[in-house]
Order: C-alpha cells, then sequence, then structure tokens
C-alpha cells in the first residue's frame, strides 16, 4: 500500500504502518525497508 | 502440465539425488492436482511452485480448489472503498490469471480499517496497488511487483 495523496516518505510509511497495525489482527506488517521501493505490504 | 485429477494434493515426481559427498538433494517437480480449465489452473500452481525459498502449499498446505460450488477463486469482489479491479489488477505488470483471484474477506476489512485509522491523522486516502489473498505472503511470479496487503493468498 502506498498514500495516493501525500509525498511517500518514511514518516508517512509509519503512519499507515501504524495504522495498520492497530487494526489489530495483521498476520504480517513489513517495514520500511523490506522492498527497495517502500511500499507496505501488510496481511490479514 | 498436467492437472486432471481432482485431489487435495499436488502430484510429485522426481527423486534424491546424491552428490557423493554426502549431499543429498531432491530433484523433481510438484504439480498442481486441480484443472480448472482455465487461468486458475495457473494461479493453483503457483501454490505449488518453489518462490522466494518457499511454497504455499508445502508451507501451509493450501492447494485452492476450482469447482462451482465451493471454488476458492473469486472473479469479482471489492469493498466500500477498494475495487475488485484494484485489488486483483493493481499489479505493475497486470494480472497474468485476468480476471480470477482469490482475495478473503479478511483483506477487505483489514484494508478497510487501515483506510479508516489513517484518515484519523486527516484527509489522507490509501491506494492498494497490488493486493492478492487475504493471507500469504510468499511472492509469486505473477506478483514479483506486488505492493501487497495480501488477505491469505490466503
Amino acid at each position: 500500500m502506498k498514500s495516493s495523496d501525500n509525498v511517500w516518505t518514511e514518516d508517512e510509511f509509519n503512519l499507515m504502518r501504524q495504522a495498520a497495525a492497530d487494526t489489530g489482527n495483521t498476520v504480517e506488517l513489513l517495514t520500511w525497508n523490506t522492498y527497495t521501493d517502500h511500499h507496505l505490504h501488510a496481511a490479514w | 502440465m498436467n492437472h486432471n485429477s481432482y485431489l487435495d494434493r499436488p502430484y510429485v515426481y522426481g527423486q534424491i539425488e546424491h552428490d557423493g559427498g554426502g549431499e543429498t538433494t531432491w530433484n523433481g517437480q510438484a504439480i498442481a492436482a486441480w484443472d480448472c480449465g482455465d487461468a486458475r489452473s495457473a494461479l493453483d500452481q503457483e501454490y505449488v511452485d518453489t518462490y522466494s525459498g518457499g511454497s504455499v502449499y508445502f508451507s501451509l498446505g493450501m492447494l485452492p480448489h476450482c469447482t462451482w460450488l465451493d471454488g476458492d477463486f473469486n472473479s469479482s469482489g471489492g469493498s466500500t472503498n477498494f475495487s475488485w479491479s484494484e485489488v486483483n489488477g493493481g499489479f505493475s505488470q497486470g494480472n497474468p490469471n485476468y480476471p480470477w483471484g482469490i482475495v478473503r474477506t479478511s483483506l477487505y476489512v483489514g484494508l478497510e480499517q487501515t483506510r479508516t485509522n489513517y484518515n484519523r491523522a486527516g484527509s489522507h486516502s490509501v491506494r492498494a496497488t497490488a493486493l492478492r489473498a487475504g493471507m500469504l505472503v510468499i511472492q509469486m511470479p505473477s506478483s514479483a511487483a506486488i505492493t501487497c496487503a495480501e488477505g491469505l493468498r490466503t
């Protein structure tokens, strides 16, 4: 996932990552440096 | 590729080979048993093949079924803010198994909740650029460029 209307910085990534974490049931939630394009990978 | 038997496990052919130095390797192949008659067969095979060091079937024991009554595949779907084409066709190189995919409800729920949570900080929106079904996370060839939020692939 990426933001469609915000500059995709590490801070923005972490904001979205926390939003995913707050769902409380992710089975995978990867980090900024996992992929070279820095997309957020999450799995439920 | 021959998949003609509606089994819950792949056909496995091959043999263990010894290199003379004490190392043994398995040389063979595994073929998904389900013949869905269309692109679903290729998608099924992805669950058996090994990518990024793992195989969905051999790691999790999952081999999707393609029967009409209780099939695991979808060719439509979506949620309030995420369309079917977005979750199943947003791969950077397209979906080679169009229109099929495996997307679980858990993925839609997770995406919608994430979008809601993300919007707490202001007017942001989430674009899902490549999702696959709800749980797995081994990168498949068809999803090599996937920026994923996976509901299984499972």
